[in-house]
């Protein structure tokens, strides 16, 4: 049987859905958001007995920017696990003509298996199909936590840099504690902007944690020093009861004024944690890759790579453990 | 960076009139790493004969192509002159599936400290899809030497540097040893996936060691042809091999065939220099028979075997590789990392 999975909201994770077929990918449900159709941080999680799994999807073409690949802008990547948890498959799908590609053609035993698929973060997926034996397909969740991570930040948080959305630091992060997220993160503009905070707040009530990538960079210290309050303030405001991890614009710390507007950034998070008795962290962007060389970690003076994801992504995870907010 | 339509169309971003643009012909002294540079910058002068031994149409394409991809080629040069424009033409406009755009047609750009010869990283500069041909200005630092990283999944059809009038381009420094290391492998020695062209664990250990490196790899081709043994040792000298073969062949026989075969074929031409075999980083099915070969020849060789899947026990997968088989930038400088340890005190 086919499953269009615009009909069936339980499967897709990191989107809400506005009950528009064509929207049912958008990260917050409001398209005045900006790039909301966007699917980073979206997926398809299932699990399933079926001896095979197919699918299928549709999708407008967009050119890759310099520092994307195919998998991050016009295909997904999907992993395949057993009951354990271990993954059988790590793998790609890019465009085949719309045609349904076999995901796994050989689960003869009828072992059950979970399967996720990551949208491809730079665009908009309306319609996918997937193709399975029977009825037999539930929600793939299992996750430690009852409500999800909200990532709010700039083009890192979005992902860029990254080679596939596995491996992005929202990702690792979620992976790594085992929770289910939201990325409403925006690429450019929009720095230290409380609106994007407000729709984030109305969209996705109650995380456990939320992730925030000051984004002060391409804007001066003035402009800082005027919005920077009132940013912090709708966090702490809007998500009373989560724990809040902040961190600088990694690699941010090659700009001419960072160093100020770190320190304002900083002095201005930990008088609010005092103020407001909250678990809140603060990464600090400068120091954050010690001895390591920058060529390890960067594309260029500001853009990260894998490497680096995959090190802020286990910093930031490690610090949120600590929050100890596993539920029974 | 400009893009332009032809690659002799005049550009909008420089006033022309004040260079000298000087053809892939005049550079090529100042390109490393490449095997032939009088037919287009490409690696194995005459593929007929691994294609004869193949005969199967979808390798040879894979190797056809392959066989221009640039990765490993360096430009390096020092000059006076405050900038320099690189103007390049690709073959390819779109995209692979499984690297990022900077690093299949990126030129990855580096200083060199002509003192001691650190190399350090300042940006890479890619096309947009689906642009083929375009212009960068580069600023050169005082004291300082470019190293330009190839594409590693991209053709270069045409190039040229334009050097402001009344400078030159001239010799930077020579690299610590003699002879380059020779790298023979898939699609990830080709470069996949690392962020960047820089990031290829074969180019990094050209940085870290400071040596000079050829690398023959051909993504979804590397069949471990007699023919193919020849052509690295009739064209390349070698201070020490890298083979990276495994799952390229066509199925366990194929492989089983042609592993040592070709092994003692390329020890005909290089018979004292250290040789690194790499195994699979995949599940492993290849490392049985690579063992065999290493612990039947470790005696008398100078030869060593790394094993990724060990390497690699205690990393998380899930954001490690897109498809279980083509590791990101972490992985390759692991690799890097484990290939110099063994080489530094060898060569």
């Amino acid at each position: 049987m086919i499953i269009n999975i615009n009909e069936h909201p339980e499967l897709i994770f990191g989107a809400v859905p506005d009950g528009n077929p064509l929207h049912a990918f958008m990260r917050t449900g409001m398209s005045s958001f900006p790039e909301s159709d966007k699917n980073t941080g979206v997926r398809i999680r299932l699990k399933t007995r079926s001896r095979f799994l197919k699918f299928q999807y549709k999708y407008k073409y967009v050119p890759i920017p310099a520092n994307m690949g195919q998998v991050m802008v016009n295909g997904l990547c999907y992993s395949i696990r057993n009951e354990s948890g271990e993954i059988l498959v790590l793998d790609l799908v890019v465009d085949r003509g719309n045609a349904f590609v076999p995901i796994c053609k050989n689960n003869s035993e009828h072992k059950m298996l979970l399967y996720e698929f990551h949208c491809p973060a730079l665009n908009s997926l309306n319609d996918i199909n997937i193709e399975v034996e029977d009825n037999d397909v539930e929600p793939y969740t299992g996750f430690a936590y009852s409500s999800p991570i909200l990532f709010l930040g700039a083009s890192i948080s979005f992902g860029c840099g990254a080679t596939f959305t596995r491996a992005t630091m929202a990702d690792i992060i979620a992976h790594k504690l085992n929770s289910d997220y939201y990325n409403i993160s925006v690429q450019n503009n929009m720095s230290l902007d409380a609106s994007v905070v407000e729709t984030a707040a109305n969209a996705i009530k109650e995380p456990w944690l939320v992730v925030v990538e000051l984004n002060t960079r391409g804007v001066d210290y003035s402009y800082c020093q005027t919005n920077l309050m009132k940013y912090l303030e709708t966090v702490f405001d809007l998500f009373k009861n989560s724990g809040i991890i902040f961190s600088d614009p990694f690699l941010g710390n090659l700009g001419d004024d960072f160093a100020k507007k770190h320190e304002l950034c900083k002095a201005a998070v930990k008088e609010l944690a005092k103020s407001t008795l909250r678990q809140v962290s603060y990464i600090d962007g400068t120091g954050f890759f010690g001895d390591l060389p920058k060529e390890c970690v960067s594309l260029s003076s500001y853009r990260v790579n894998d490497y680096a994801h995959l090190l802020y992504g286990e910093r930031i995870a490690e610090t949120a453990a600590a929050y100890s907010y596993i539920d029974d | 960076m400009e893009y332009l339509e032809h690659f002799d169309q005049k550009m909008k971003i420089v006033d022309e009139s004040g260079y000298n643009f000087l053809t892939m012909q005049e550079i090529s002294g100042f390109v490393y790493g490449c095997p032939v540079k009088d037919d287009g910058f490409k690696k194995i002068r005459n593929i007929d004969p691994i294609i004869n031994e193949n005969g199967d149409e979808i390798s040879d394409k894979y190797l056809a192509v392959a066989n221009f991809h640039t990765s490993g080629i360096r430009l390096r040069f020092s000059t006076e002159a405050d900038n320099v424009i690189i103007k390049a033409s690709l073959k390819r406009k779109y995209a692979t599936q499984t690297t990022l755009i900077s690093c299949s047609s990126g030129f990855d750009i580096y200083d060199g400290d002509p003192k001691t010869s650190n190399i350090v990283h300042r940006y890479v500069f890619a096309p947009v899809e689906p642009k083929s041909i375009f212009a960068e200005k580069i600023t050169v630092n005082k004291n300082r030497f470019l190293q330009i990283y190839f594409p590693n999944f991209n053709s270069v059809s045409d190039l040229s540097i334009g050097v402001p009038k009344g400078y030159t381009l001239e010799k930077a420094p020579d690299h610590k040893y003699e002879k380059p290391i020779v790298f023979y492998g898939n699609s990830v020695t080709q470069g996949a996936s690392a962020s960047r062209s820089g990031n290829a664990f074969p180019n990094i250990i050209n940085r870290r060691m400071n040596v000079d490196i050829v690398n023959y790899s051909y993504s979804a081709a590397a069949r471990a042809e007699i023919a193919m043994a020849d052509a690295i040792g009739t064209q390349s000298d070698a201070c020490a091999l890298i083979i990276d073969f495994n799952k390229n062949a066509r199925g366990m026989k194929e492989f089983e065939d042609r592993y040592e075969p070709f092994y003692l074929r390329l020890r005909q031409y290089f018979p004292d220099i250290p040789v690194i075999l790499i195994g699979d980083f995949h599940i492993g099915a290849y490392d049985k028979h690579i063992s065999k070969v290493y612990e039947k020849y470790r005696k008398k060789d100078d030869l060593y075997f790394i094993r990724p899947l060990e390497m690699f026990k205690n990393m998380d997968r899930h954001s490690l590789t897109i498809d279980n088989i083509h590791y990101t930038d972490k992985g390759m400088f692991m690799m890097a990392d484990k290939i110099c340890s063994i080489l530094s005190a060898k060569i």
